[in-house]
């Protein structure tokens, strides 16, 4: 049984205490700003005073970065992968494992919590600044509006259950530090987060399609610029659930046997 | 005491540092294996960025990875000689820095002589490789001049970053918190 109001403590009791370390966010939005200075700069650059390139007109290119800079903002609010992988060495996880929740979720419903406080407080208002005073493409209809919000929150749960498998990897290997960082990259790069994937070389393009990042980035940004559209959306959004429903058995998986191996060891 | 017995000094110190580090040789390959591909990362993200558009702002691929190359590579030297320094604000909270203020040399000296952080060998590594491929592929001719001029560029590039990352953790002496300010040096995410 699914008990919502115990999971909704974590949110409630997360929203508070991110408004306890506010200097974090600020100094986080900073960084997040600094990155998106210098991806909006990139591909000023890039496009080189041309109008359109690949079929997607300046404006539209500008929007996307500034769109996945705030999904990434919003993706990276939570919490952070190295503390779940700090508590598993430490083995502060097994105090958690004895407590009568589920530990994925747990994390989940916090993570709902700083990030809806960083969202309220330092994204949503400067976001809003930029889209008023900057040359940007808003979507036409509320319609497409929801469905991008839709894909987000869809983009957040994927990337969720797929780092939180990651971050679990420390369960069994001791040293995670290679694999971490090529996860990382393949996430940055295949996700769409900073080069949409129709830039890619064609084969890579493909690669990209079958695997799961693409829904975390590409898909809702592509929405909001209207790259996907019409019945095209319908099929993008489906394609995402497969991939939060995929993502999340993968967690469901290796957590259960990360959790058996404590038992085993003596729980 | 003298700088050449400082040198000497410096030396040993770090010499036990990496003898202490190399004690756990699985997490020393791992952590030059992550940071090298991690760079690779960067520099794949570079490629495909440059495979539609040609050039960025008439720099060709080529030349951005040679670009790249040489802040990696004077980014790897700060790491080794300042990045510990990070670690100050925790040591100034604790009260344990007062045992680099008791001692006769040079407290700024000694911190900075406490690690000595191997691991950055892998970007020596990403960046010698990368300036012989580049170096094949745009022909260049390697002068006295030339070669004179990267090294100390690369050396202006340490000494400036590692000068932010000192002033930056200095600001624990009044604030007991210097991390949070990291963000502005370390715009990148890999370390």
């Amino acid at each position: 049984m699914f008990r919502f109001r115990l999971y909704w403590t974590f949110t409630k009791k997360a929203f508070l205490r991110s408004a306890v370390y506010r200097f974090d966010v600020w100094s986080r939005l900073g960084s997040n700003l600094i990155f998106l200075l210098m991806w909006g700069s990139i591909w000023t650059a890039l496009y080189a005073g041309r109008e359109e390139a690949g079929g997607v007109s300046f404006e539209s290119m500008l929007t996307y970065i500034v769109v996945s800079q705030f999904l990434t903002g919003v993706n990276g609010a939570g919490t952070p992968l190295w503390e779940i992988q700090e508590k598993v060495r430490t083995g502060d996880i097994s105090l958690e494992l004895m407590r009568p929740f589920d530990v994925p979720l747990r994390y989940l419903f916090a993570d709902f919590g700083s990030v809806a406080f960083y969202i309220l407080t330092a994204l949503l208002p400067l976001y809003t600044v930029m889209f008023i005073f900057m040359d940007l493409t808003l979507p036409s209809g509320w319609e497409t509006w929801a469905l991008f919000i839709v894909s987000a929150f869809i983009g957040f749960l994927i990337r969720y259950c797929i780092e939180m498998s990651f971050g679990l990897l420390s369960f069994f290997l001791v040293e995670t530090g290679g694999i971490v960082d090529v996860f990382y990259f393949a996430m940055s790069l295949l996700s769409g987060s900073v080069i949409p994937l129709w830039f890619f070389p064609g084969w890579l393009e493909t690669m990209a399609l079958y695997l799961p990042f693409q829904g975390i980035y590409y898909i809702p940004n592509a929405i909001f610029i209207g790259k996907i559209s019409g019945s095209e959306i319908l099929l993008s959004l489906g394609v995402q659930l497969f991939w939060a429903v995929a993502s999340y058995l993968l967690l469901r998986f290796v957590w259960n046997r990360a959790s058996q191996k404590v038992v085993v060891q003596g729980g | 005491m003298s700088v050449v017995k400082y040198f000497d000094l410096y030396f040993k110190l770090i010499s036990a540092g990496v003898r202490a580090q190399l004690q756990y040789r699985f997490a020393f390959v791992m952590r030059i294996v992550g940071l090298i591909t991690s760079y690779t990362g960067t520099a794949v993200t570079m490629w495909i960025m440059l495979y539609q558009f040609q050039e960025l702002g008439s720099w060709t691929f080529y030349e951005m990875l040679f670009l790249f190359a040489v802040a990696v590579l004077s980014w790897g030297f700060c790491i080794i000689l300042f990045f510990h320094f990070r670690g100050l604000d925790t040591y100034i909270l604790n009260g344990t820095f007062d045992r680099f203020l008791v001692r006769p040399i040079n407290p700024f000296f000694h911190f900075m002589a406490m690690k000595f952080d191997v691991g950055a060998f892998g970007q020596f590594l990403f960046s010698i490789g990368i300036f012989i491929w580049v170096s094949f592929e745009l022909q260049l001719d390697w002068t006295i001049g030339k070669s004179l001029f990267l090294l100390l560029s690369v050396a202006g590039g340490i000494l400036i970053q590692g000068g932010l990352l000192v002033m930056i953790s200095a600001l624990a002496f009044w604030t007991t918190k210097s991390e949070q300010f990291y963000w502005v040096p370390c715009f990148r995410p890999e370390i």
